[in-house]
């Protein structure tokens, strides 16, 4: 007995003076007393500098990029509320309950950051005070996006899946994942005003090329690809572009070896009343393709794209004038009563431009419209000069966002519910892979500088091969299981849908041949 | 000398030393000429790659799942397979620990006299999937951990129905975790114990419940599908992992082996002993001290018997063209061209071919004796087969190709698409760390550095790359960086190109692009247009050529034959003796016009390794 309480102490006397060093090495505080003051603010990856963020996102993690034996970060707001975090690494680690306490205490004012660093000699550096802006109360975040992440795909994808990630903390699960259905790729998924209860999210390969509706936790396969898709405000459509879209490939010269053109594509829309998939007579002309379509927030306008088709032979890849495709912004009225549409004009023009205009997104205020310009093409990331802009509703008048855009593609955005943010995707860090970033849109719709996608290790995107793209947000988690979505994939059971005639139409059965 | 080994380490000590002697000659065997460096060159090529990563991040990934830590386990010890030393050090522990478990348990079931030979049939089958250039490893790790379990689980020995279930349910359930499918071996086993010798009908009876109905638990709750949840990581898994039909082959080829080897020296064991207990009776203790070194003696026989027999059984094309593949892998170009002269057989295939050219280049053999060898069409780009990708054999030799031309987006679109289909080869990082340095992309090239950095093997190399990125984000003092971008072509293009145009433009870039003027000269001679190899005769000084090369010289003879027309040489001679040849076949070749078939056969020791030979009968590779 007298061996094995000996044995016990010895356990209890290392786990307990592990626990005290970790204790003292996370939590302890330094006093410094004296400093010299650095004439510039640090160099911090990722660069969460002058940033206005949502009082409900999760701690803004960052490494500073100075190498120094010791680091010492006091956050804190005009309130004297504080944190304080020392380091040996260079990672700064911000505790998620402090961090939520001091935000949710401070909106609408400023939050400061001092940096430290002890250099070998053992003096202590400050750097400039950082800081960040707390948007105000009414401001806050949808408290999850949804989003898409997979390699860098070329021809052929092995794992693409569809996750959800908490942006009040960094928790991320599994919506869909191609694995669990024999490696299938799983693409666009809509929800209605960011209602994660509703949801379409298209899916092809072995269990064929078909979207899964979800509507308060219950799902169903509905027998076509839905394309870029946009929900209409009432639930009662959703408006789907059906096209042919292709890759090709520079050989030489472009930092993006990557490029897309559709041959074809059309604009149609299911009814979920009818549950069938009706076509736009004004929309039916072989010689234009259409595609992204987006409902304006009032659900009177569907705003989607339009260019004509500069080729003969729609087989040939790339088709000749490829580079000469500009894409115009239009929109066609409609009356969700009487199901009728009326005639297409044009809201902006690539002439007036002289860019591709893509991605049309209205704020949900329907005030602003967010869009992307690029110079041809209908894919937005392949093409390196490829910016975010903005749009006055009431004005026309549109200007680029300087602020959250960089010298990198960027693309595929969404609006926040309560419209003062946008989440994008964007190749700032290196020009292949993208990254997802937040951006703060104030009342006049001037878009502010954007961040990167806070995560638990500043380290987290040092060497994560995966891209987001197709982020949305969500005003909750999407309660359906992988389980299940993968079980309703997997089933026979489809709604069959008889697809419209039009001269945009591909033929029944068509796979699209270029995968993302 | 026997009493004295025995003395010293006690008779159970001294049948260890006795075994661990055999085990030296395994491991000997493995260090000096079962090279592991082969195998992990055929990591991707030739076998799934384990992949392997340090760090917290991918350990939890990896045991995330059934299965998942033997995958681990295996991941990291096939890493050690880099190095001669380590991989047999792998090897023979990992096989000789499962040779014992084997033995014991053939103990434990009361046929001792069976524990010495049956215990080595793991090793003996080692042998036969590794001669075959299969990757056992993953076989051996699931095999012993379920074989360890399952000794454990016989020497607990609990008397109740009701702990032996316990016990039996915890330890499958453990070892179904680690081990994924093996535990099935385990619970099989088990059962069998407990109905053939322990004569538990019902304790079996439950093994056998609970072994069918762990898995639907375990691999519903971790939503596994039915193939995974029984068969994942066994060799029976029809997924294309391991070559099922191989290890079936193996596994037969060995145990025939062993038994075969067994009864021959049972039989001439049985008499010789006979008479010398006879002889020896009063003399017991040296006697039983003898008994267990002739039986070890015959018992070492059997198994090397064994084992040399499955050796010269399944020694095939494969392990030759997999070390024609590693020359080629390493840059050992000379090697590979012996190599291949010794061996013909490893440039019989398009992979194989691709090989012989690039050696050919990188010795400045290529228009000497291309014709020396056989000639695919696929040799020269390695396209993919049908609509599928190019496979990592082909994908990996493509890149490293396109590299040296500096079709650097191609061989950038090539890594990617490996990287999503074949798996995450340490390669693949490499090469697009370097793509993108040289395309100025210091920071996508960090990406892929970091994770390599967490390669066991290549990690020390990455590492090194990103303290010089650190240094210089442009890496403009690098050789390979500065031919890269001396090389590579800037202009935007989206054109399919064919060959011609192709190497010409590389050419374009850089008059000196040694490969792409090769490359192009190997398309003119393959596609006989003879005229076209004069007409760049202007070039041959960009490459430092001494002389023509002897097969340029047979085409542009061939090409005069034709024409008879007037030739700027640019100062170049063609070699008398390829005048010589060229008359002397052209002379031949009239003696038979009619029958070609027979005149080809004929021609083939004498002038199977000219052009004019290729040229006239389509064929080369003869007369070596």
């Amino acid at each position: 007995m007298k061996y094995k309480f000996r044995y016990l102490f010895v356990i209890f006397a290392v786990v307990g003076l592990t626990a005290i060093f970790f204790v003292l090495e996370s939590d302890a505080s330094v006093n410094i007393e004296t400093y010299t003051d650095i004439s510039s603010p640090p160099s911090i990856y990722p660069d969460y500098t002058d940033l206005v963020i949502p009082s409900n996102i999760a701690p803004m993690n960052f490494r500073i990029e100075q190498p120094a034996e010791k680091y010492f970060v006091r956050i804190y707001t005009s309130d004297k509320q504080d944190i304080e975090i020392v380091s040996t690494k260079p990672e700064i680690i911000i505790p998620l309950k402090k961090w939520r306490k001091l935000l949710k205490a401070n909106h609408g004012k400023s939050v400061f950051y001092d940096v430290y660093v002890m250099g070998a000699d053992g003096g202590w550096q400050r750097y400039q005070t950082i800081s960040n802006k707390i948007a105000g109360e009414n401001e806050e975040i949808d408290s999850h996006i949804v989003y898409r992440r997979l390699k860098p795909n070329y021809n052929w994808y092995n794992s693409v899946g569809v996750f959800q990630r908490n942006l009040e903390n960094f928790d991320e699960s599994v919506v869909i994942h191609g694995k669990s259905i024999g490696n299938s790729c799983v693409n666009c998924h809509t929800f209605i005003n960011n209602d994660p209860k509703s949801m379409l999210l298209g899916f092809r390969g072995k269990f064929g090329y078909d979207t899964i509706l979800v509507e308060d936790g219950k799902a169903e396969k509905v027998g076509t690809t839905f394309g870029h898709t946009s929900w209409h405000p009432s639930g009662k459509v959703a408006a789907l572009s059906k096209y042919r879209v292709k890759q090709f490939f520079h050989f030489a010269g472009r930092e993006e070896v990557r490029d897309v053109v559709e041959l074809d594509s059309c604009v149609l829309y299911y009814d979920f009343r009818s549950k069938s998939v009706k076509a736009i007579k004004a929309l039916a002309d072989k010689k234009i393709l259409e595609t992204h379509p987006s409902w304006s927030p009032d659900g009177k306008y569907l705003y989607f794209l339009s260019t004509p088709v500069l080729w003969e032979d729609r087989h040939n890849v790339p088709p000749e004038n490829f580079e000469k495709v500009k894409y115009d912004l239009m929109r066609i009225s409609y009356d969700i009563n009487t199901d009728k549409w009326g005639e297409s004009e044009t809201v902006l023009s690539s002439e007036k431009t002289g860019l591709s205009i893509l991605m049309p997104r209205i704020s949900p205020d329907g005030r602003f419209l967010l869009f992307n310009m690029c110079e041809y093409s209908c894919f937005s990331l392949f093409q390196t000069n490829s910016d975010l802009y903005m749009m006055d509703m009431e004005t026309g008048e549109y200007e680029k966002l300087e602020m959250a855009s960089s010298n990198k593609a960027e693309g595929w955005h969404s609006w926040s519910t309560n419209g003062r943010w946008i989440v994008f995707s964007s190749k700032r860090d290196g020009g292949i892979f993208t990254r997802l970033c937040i951006s703060y849109v104030d009342q006049d719709g001037k878009a502010h500088k954007s961040f990167m996608l806070p995560q638990k290790s500043a380290a987290f995107y040092d060497s994560l091969l995966d891209t987001f793209n197709t982020p949305e947000f969500s005003t909750g988690p999407i309660e359906i299981s992988e389980r299940e979505l993968g079980r309703v994939i997997r089933s026979k059971s489809t709604t069959k849908l008889e697809l419209p005639i039009t001269g945009a139409t591909p033929k029944a059965g068509a796979g699209e041949a270029w995968r993302q | 000398m026997k009493v004295l080994l025995k003395t010293a380490f006690g008779k159970t000590g001294y049948i260890v030393l006795l075994h661990s002697l055999l085990f030296c000659c395994f491991f000997l065997y493995i260090w000096l000429y079962g090279d592991t460096r082969l195998m992990y060159h055929a990591f991707g090529r030739f076998v799934d790659y384990p992949a392997f990563f340090t760090g917290w991040e991918f350990f939890i990934e990896a045991v995330d799942r059934p299965g998942g830590i033997a995958e681990y386990l295996t991941g990291f010890l096939s890493q050690l397979y880099y190095y001669q030393f380590g991989g047999a050090v792998v090897i023979t522990v990992v096989v000789g620990l499962t040779c014992l478990a084997a033995g014991m348990l053939v103990s434990f079931a009361g046929f001792n006299f069976l524990a010495g030979i049956v215990g080595y049939i793991p090793a003996v089958f080692f042998l036969a999937m590794h001669t075959k250039c299969e990757h056992a490893l993953g076989v051996f790790v699931g095999l012993l951990l379920s074989l360890w379990v399952l000794v454990a689980y016989e020497k607990i020995r609990l008397k109740s129905f009701a702990l032996r279930g316990c016990c039996f349910l915890l330890m499958f359930v453990l070892l179904y975790l680690a081990a994924g499918g093996w535990a099935l071996l385990f619970g099989i086993l088990a059962a069998g114990f407990d109905v053939f010798v322990r004569r538990r009908l019902l304790s079996a009876c439950l093994c056998i419940l609970l072994t069918g109905l762990v898995p639907l638990i375990v691999g519903w709750c971790f939503d596994l599908r039915m193939i995974d949840i029984y068969l994942y990581l066994l060799p029976f898994d029809p997924r294309p992992s391991m070559n099922a039909k191989e290890i079936a082959r193996a596994l037969q080829i060995s145990l025939l082996s062993i038994f075969l080897a067994a009864f021959v020296f049972q039989f001439l064991l049985r008499r010789k002993t006979s008479d010398k207990v006879s002889r020896k009776k009063s003399k017991e203790t040296e006697a039983n001290t003898g008994k267990i070194l002739i039986r070890w003696v015959v018992q070492s026989l059997v198994v090397i018997l064994a084992a040399v027999s499955v050796v010269k059984l399944t020694t095939g094309i494969e392990i030759k063209r997999l070390q024609a593949d590693f020359y080629s892998g390493k840059g050992m170009w000379g090697e590979l061209l012996e190599y291949a002269d010794r061996y013909p057989v490893v440039t019989y295939d398009p992979e194989g071919n691709h090989n012989i050219i690039m050696a050919l280049h990188h010795t400045g053999k290529l228009g000497e004796e291309l014709f020396r060898y056989p000639q695919f069409n696929d040799g020269m780009f390695l396209p993919s087969r049908g609509k599928e990708l190019r496979g990592y054999r082909r994908g990996i030799s493509y890149i490293r190709l396109s590299l040296l031309l500096g079709n650097l987006n191609i061989a950038e679109k090539e890594a990617y698409e490996l990287l999503e289909n074949s798996g995450e080869y340490p390669e693949l990082f490499w090469n697009l760390a370097i793509i993108n340095i040289t395309k100025k992309q210091p920071k996508v090239a960090r990406v892929f550095l970091e994770v390599l950095s967490r390669d066991l093997i290549h990690g020390k190399k990455a590492k090194n790359m990103l303290r010089r990125l650190a240094e210089d984000p442009e890496l403009s003092d690098d050789k390979e960086i500065i031919r890269l971008r001396s090389v590579m072509r800037t202009e935007d293009t989206v054109e399919v190109q064919t060959v011609e145009p192709f190497m010409l433009e590389f050419l374009e870039v850089n008059p000196h692009n040694r490969i792409a003027f090769e490359y192009l000269m190997i398309y003119y001679l393959k596609s006989r247009q003879v005229d076209k190899i004069a007409k760049n005769m202007y070039r041959f000084r960009d490459f430092g050529y001494k002389k023509v090369p002897r097969h340029f010289g047979e085409a542009i003879l061939l090409h005069l034959g034709q024409t008879r027309e007037h030739l700027d040489s640019h100062g170049w001679k063609i070699d008398p003796q390829t005048y010589k040849t060229g008359e002397m076949f052209m002379a031949a070749l009239k003696s038979n016009p009619a029958d070609r078939p027979a005149s080809a056969r004929k021609l083939a020791p004498v002038f199977g390794n000219t052009y004019y030979y290729y040229y006239f009968f389509n064929q080369s590779g003869f007369g070596r």
